[in-house]
């Protein structure tokens, strides 16, 4: 909640550049957030269980690792469809090297450098060619959900022996993970240039001139950062969920869902973090209270997007006004 | 369509013939190589059976042609079809009329563009999140229409419309011809309006009043919506299951056809005859696939890049026409 110094040096854009700020929105989603976790616990019986809200934390934190990313790949104008499927690409190969080599060390190392390719092809494609990233993401999810069933099913889906989650005890270790994506995003955010240079929206001339140079190359590395995002929620997927690339595919619609409720939209208005982390949790407590009352998943995605629609619509009449 | 079809006279402004000639001939150069490589190619079952699958990937891809060519890239392809299929099955084991059943579908079809189309240009939300919240919401509620199955209770005939050996070619391919013939239709007739326009009647024309930009992008998109829906139809395996995985995967074949098809990216051209060369083509490549015994990932990840060899093709043209005015962007008034 404090104000980004970047923001006085833009002058007469201090809206654009709140991404530590935003008060309203904060307050607005924080809102939201609070309304589900009450109603969910007023009605779904189960819900405030601590074994329940310790699985929407988990969860949380593998949207989290996915949704910080995201945000800055929607802020620099783009978008990553491939996310849910590079992570089941991820998680296959975890489990796939992890069984025919046996060091656990190798297989992390395999899935990271594979999210990073692919991180780094969407932005090549979509930055150095200039290409739709509907189209190009579209492309490259439907490569990694190949490479995976292929990957998966060449000798039997591999089962993760790992149990991760019991390593660090009194903490579940994926929220200590995505703490410290969070704290590593924020450092590289306000502190360095390249923050500076995704944060000040194009065409403010005056501010980015410190930076000295435009949105492309940050295009590139944003997208990379979404591979290094989903590189490093393959370990707690993997560890959650086995090395199926299965219960991976669609996270990226939770993403971008978290990211539009946190009310990040491509190079204009406020945006923030800690709302994008609001809308990770909404996402994760709507997904966990909706199956809890045995609703199909179809549903549970149908009232995602009525959601983001609702939201959208509020905000279009909040701005209007 | 009447907005479709002052503005179709585009389609075929930037495909010309050259283009048009250079796609068939990398398709007969594509089909000879299959008929040396593989010995059953040229029965007439296969062949049907390609030219069946052509015309299931040419709808959405026609769909997909008609809103690029107003700057738009439509992603909810998949969920369209999925709930335009799902709709329209209901309808049929409810009522038992076809008529009924393909009103639905094509209803709910038009619907899901327009809302689309209203979305972005009214309040002017992003594109990327209207065309996501379609995508879930109509996938999601198609899901809970079918209960993610099968509709049950469908007769054989129509079920098999889209599916069997020789006549179930018919369907596809008779929505394919009346396509290609309405837009050549549309074209002949707009270059007609544009002929007595350059004649002197403009001044009639601008009294009148012409549709505007805005109106237009919502014909196209319901016009796109209507061709989902007719893929939907035409095809029993997106009619029946609301499952994502079937409906994703001819969205991405839509859009790898239309783009084969010589549908640039930055949305400056286009033709619907370019998009089923483009159709024909992917169907050949898959069918070689096929015959060489790759399996669904493996065609799945071939079309996948077939997308992003077509998109990086694409660039350096959309690079070079970057400075050029858009075909409507001389009019104005209309924006």
């Amino acid at each position: 909640m404090v104000r980004d110094d970047r923001s006085a040096q833009s002058g007469g854009h201090t809206g654009m550049v709140w991404w530590s700020g935003g008060r309203p929105r904060l307050a607005g989603t924080a809102a939201l957030l609070g309304l589900s976790w009450s109603a969910f616990a007023l009605f779904t019986p189960g819900f405030t269980r601590m074994a329940n809200q310790r699985d929407v934390l988990l969860h949380a934190s593998i949207l989290l690792l996915l949704a910080l990313p995201m945000a800055l790949i929607v802020r620099a104008g783009s978008l990553d469809l491939s996310m849910g499927a590079a992570l089941g690409l991820c998680s296959v190969l975890l489990g796939r090297v992890q069984s025919s080599i046996g060091s656990p060390a190798l297989a992390v190392a395999a899935a990271l450098c594979a999210a990073l390719a692919v991180g780094a092809l969407n932005g090549t494609l979509v930055a150095s060619f200039a290409r739709p990233p509907s189209v190009v993401t579209l492309a490259t999810m439907a490569i990694a959900q190949g490479l995976a069933s292929v990957a998966a099913t060449a000798q039997g889906t591999p089962v993760m022996p790992m149990h991760l989650e019991d390593q660090v005890p009194g903490l579940a270790w994926p929220l200590g993970l995505a703490g410290a994506a969070w704290a590593a995003l924020h450092l590289l955010l306000y502190r360095t240039r390249f923050g500076t240079r995704l944060v000040v929206p194009a065409g403010d001339g005056a501010a980015t001139h410190g930076a000295g140079a435009s949105l492309r190359d940050p295009l590139v590395w944003v997208h990379v950062l979404g591979g290094a995002g989903v590189g490093l929620a393959a370990l707690p997927m993997a560890a959650r969920a086995g090395s199926d690339p299965m219960p991976a595919q669609g996270l990226e619609f939770d993403a971008i869902a978290a990211v539009a409720i946190g009310g990040v939209t491509p190079r204009r208005g406020p945006a923030s973090l800690a709302a994008t982390l609001h809308g990770v949790l909404v996402v994760s407590l709507l997904r966990n209270g909706l199956s809890l009352y045995w609703l199909p998943a179809s549903m549970q995605v149908f009232a995602i997007g009525a959601l983001v629609a609702a939201v959208l619509g509020i905000e279009r009449l909040r701005t209007a006004a | 369509m009447s907005a479709v079809a002052v503005r179709a006279g585009a389609l075929s402004c930037r495909a010309g013939p050259p283009a048009m000639r250079l796609r068939l001939a990398v398709l007969g150069l594509l089909a000879l190589m299959l008929v040396m490589a593989l010995p059953g190619f040229l029965t007439a079952n296969h062949l049907l059976c390609v030219l069946r699958q052509a015309c299931l990937v040419f709808l959405p891809a026609a769909g997909f042609t008609l809103v690029a060519l107003h700057g738009g890239l439509d992603r909810s392809i998949a969920a369209n079809v999925a709930l335009s299929g799902g709709m329209a099955a209901a309808a049929f084991t409810g009522t038992g009329s076809a008529w009924l059943a393909s009103a639905a579908g094509t209803a709910c079809g038009c619907l899901i563009g327009l809302l689309n189309a209203a979305l972005i240009t009214a309040p002017r939300l992003p594109p990327f999140l209207v065309s996501g919240s379609m995508v879930w919401i109509g996938q999601g509620w198609a899901g809970w229409f079918t209960a993610s199955g099968t509709v049950a209770g469908i007769p054989a005939a129509p079920h098999t419309a889209g599916s069997g050996p020789a006549s179930a070619v018919l369907l596809p391919l008779l929505l394919t011809a009346l396509v290609l013939g309405a837009s050549a239709l549309i074209t002949r007739g707009t270059g007609r309006l544009r002929a007595r326009r350059n004649a002197g009647r403009a001044a009639l024309r601008a009294r009148r009043g012409g549709p505007t930009l805005q109106q237009r992008r919502l014909s196209a998109c319901c016009a796109g919506g209507l061709l989902v829906a007719l893929a939907s139809l035409a095809s029993p395996a997106a009619a029946g299951p609301a499952g994502t995985d079937p409906c994703t995967e001819l969205m991405l074949k839509a859009i790898a056809a239309a783009l084969w098809g010589g549908v640039p990216l930055s949305g400056r051209g286009g033709s619907l005859p370019g998009a089923f060369a483009g159709a024909l083509m992917l169907s050949l490549v898959l069918d070689s696939l096929q015959g060489l015994g790759i399996g669904a990932s493996g065609q799945g990840l071939a079309t996948g890049a077939l997308v992003i060899l077509a998109a990086l093709s694409d660039a350096p043209a959309c690079r070079r026409s970057a400075g050029r005015p858009l075909p409507h962007a001389n009019d104005r008034r209309h924006a």
